[in-house]
């Protein structure tokens, strides 16, 4: 069980502010939901959160590791699914696998059990040796999700996991997320769906032009947009995002 | 596979010195600037790839997967690296060998002396990729405005580094430019390796050499330790896979981790990719044509020590382009064969008492920079036929 602590976060992409000063507390085995626009900065953030970046200023610390100080150790306790996963066509399914779970420090003898076991529970056996670069997008999804889980991270960072999937896959996914959140891992779920925020997520963030907007259960966040107890959450966006809908800041 | 176009103009300048070396005696001089000449072309070659990102290629698989393990940067640096020498070495290296066996021949030196001397210029190939892949390195964005400046300085001078030595094939440039150049990675790798297949003495100006030249290696090896400790991949131009059709989409798995360490894993599933994925094929073709070019700019003329050599090879007399003293069409033009035998005597007669001229001039440090081994006095015609016409037409060529 992992706490994740975001304090006064910025990235400057040149004089473009990504991000700009976000602050948020992840609790342990919370499902916390990221919300905002295109463009408003989640990936920024979960990509630094990730060590893909580093923040121009603030620090990220994932329980006791700093993602910039100490970057192997926090990436240890981290399984990330990104937006579009960038997988290896050139190698089969099982190579890929492999790979992942090998840099990723799993045993040997449990990685082989995990990946067949994997591949069995998503249905995806036959396409062993395929190339990757061969399966359809919902199996690279698939492929992409036991790659994140292989080493049993205790913090899930999910981009966007369900963009641009058939119905099918989509419905696998989310039972998965569903099965992850009881396991009681940490996860931070970036995405559009707002049904899947309001379903999985215990807290939300909002999120547009860099800057956390609102953050809360359902409840709060609609006492924040002042809409009515029962409205949807799609309402509640909308409402925080035309609010706040200023300028990001320049230098 | 992407370092093919080294592979081939090793292969050229290899068997353009074999034959060479056949017909006409080598002097130390016109040996050690024509490899020092033929080594910076790799140089070049090697520090173009490594500012269009492929000294050091990313792809967005890397940023996902790598990069967000807890594999340290610098441990994929080094295999990233050592997979592109590795593949260098393998094939560039026996041709050299080749090369270097016969000098040792012609030299009456031993065979460890030309096994040396690859080794040598083995450093020097290393040297090359690891200069490439700082350059990568130096690219990324997340500099401050300090390191930028010493970014700027240091492109600048792996620009003057790999670009003086060809200043040489300038006619009349000053002699100090091709002392400074006597410093440089090619230069030196050159001067030791000849040095070695020619039984030269080994002198204190002798270890000089060799000392700077792994001065040089270990300097552009902290370069890029150092650099690479920062989040390199930090908005570098990564690539994404593109629709790739592959004709064989099931394949036999080899990637086996079993009882293997971060590093050879990393090694292994570059080797997997490069062999598997059309990019390794992309890359070769691009070799060729690139190689294709370098041959071409080679018997056009631009590099004369290259050309006053290659006329002598009977399988480049059909093109070849002699220095503005022989044009022979290449489009398959059937050449009068007592024209081309008469021609190729004139030739050869010149070259050989120009070349033992050119020896000795070359042999004098102050006079490296001077290609022209061929009597400048007398003047060949040009010799050009076309396919249709059956008559020969003679021209005088320019000078």
């Amino acid at each position: 069980m992992v706490e994740i602590s975001i304090e006064n976060l910025t990235k400057h992409y040149g004089t473009l502010v990504a991000l700009d000063n976000v602050s948020l507390k992840i609790g342990s085995g919370e499902i916390f939901g990221l919300l905002g626009p295109n463009g408003a900065g989640k990936s920024t953030l979960l990509k630094i959160l990730v060590g893909i970046l580093r923040p121009t200023s603030g620090t990220i610390r994932l329980g006791e590791y700093d993602i910039v100080a100490d970057p192997e150790k926090a990436k240890k306790l981290i399984g990330y699914l990104p937006e579009n996963p960038s997988l290896y066509t050139g190698l089969t399914t099982l190579e890929f696998l492999q790979f992942v779970g090998k840099i990723r420090g799993v045993a040997d003898d449990l990685l082989d059990r995990e990946i067949s076991d994997s591949l069995k529970s998503f249905g995806l056996e036959e396409k062993r040796n395929s190339l990757v670069g061969s399966l359809s997008k919902g199996m690279k999804q698939k492929v992409a999700l036991i790659a994140t889980n292989l080493h049993s991270p205790q913090v899930l960072v999910l981009d966007e996991p369900l963009t641009a999937l058939d119905p099918k896959t989509r419905v696998s996914v989310k039972d998965w997320i569903g099965s992850q959140t009881r396991r009681g891992v940490t996860t931070i779920l970036s995405t559009h769906d707002l049904d899947v925020a309001q379903t999985h997520a215990g807290r939300i963030a909002i999120i547009d032009h860099g800057k956390i907007v609102a953050v809360g259960d359902i409840d709060g966040l609609r006492r924040m947009a002042n809409t009515k107890s029962d409205a949807g959450l799609e309402d509640v966006f909308l409402r925080l995002t035309e609010e706040k809908g200023e300028e990001p800041a320049r230098h | 596979m992407g370092e093919a176009f080294s592979i081939v103009f090793i292969l050229f300048g290899s068997s353009t010195y074999l034959s060479f070396s056949n017909r006409v005696g080598l002097s130390t001089g016109l040996s050690e600037v024509a490899l020092s000449l033929l080594l910076a072309l790799f140089l070049v070659g090697l520090i173009q790839s490594g500012f269009n990102g492929s000294g050091l290629a990313v792809s967005g698989s890397d940023v996902d997967y790598v990069f967000t393990s807890p594999v340290p940067p610098r441990e994929v640096f080094a295999a990233k690296v050592l997979m592109n020498s590795l593949t260098t070495v393998l094939f560039g290296f026996p041709p050299i060998l080749v090369l270097y066996l016969r000098f040792s021949a012609y030299y009456h030196s031993s065979w460890s002396s030309a096994l040396l001397a690859g080794l040598v210029t083995l450093v020097f190939l290393v040297i090359g990729l690891l200069l490439s892949a700082d350059i990568t390195l130096s690219l990324g964005h997340g500099l401050g405005e300090r390191k930028k400046l010493w970014r700027s300085i240091f492109i600048i001078l792996v620009m003057v580094v790999s670009l003086l030595p060809i200043t040489l094939l300038i006619p009349g440039i000053p002699a100090g430019i091709a002392d400074v150049t006597r410093v440089l990675p090619n230069g030196l790798a050159a001067a030791v390796s000849v040095g070695l297949v020619s039984g030269a003495t080994v002198g204190l100006a002798y270890l000089a050499d060799l000392l700077l030249l792994f001065a040089w290696l270990g300097g552009v090896l902290t370069l890029g330790v150092r650099m690479s400790r920062q989040h390199f991949y930090d908005l570098l131009e990564v690539s994404t896979p593109g629709g790739e059709k592959f004709d064989k989409p099931n394949q036999v798995s080899r990637l086996d981790p079993r009882g293997k360490s971060v590093s050879s894993i990393v090694r292994l599933k570059e080797k997997i990719m490069m062999s598997r994925t059309r990019e390794a094929r992309a890359q070769f073709i691009s070799a060729v044509f690139l190689s294709g070019f370098m041959i071409i700019y080679a018997l056009s003329g631009s590099f004369p020590i290259i050309t006053d050599l290659v006329p002598l090879h009977p399988l480049h007399n059909r093109i070849l382009r002699v220095r503005n003293r022989l044009q022979v069409d290449r489009e398959g033009t059937a050449l009068d064969p007592e024209v081309v035998t008469y021609q190729h005597a004139e030739i050869r007669e010149r070259s050989v008492s120009g070349s033992r001229r050119a020896l000795a001039v070359l042999s004098r440090p102050g006079n490296r920079c001077r290609g022209r081994s061929i009597d400048s006095g007398r003047i060949v015609p040009a010799l050009a036929l076309t396919r249709r016409d059956t008559s020969t037409s003679r021209r005088t060529g320019d000078r």
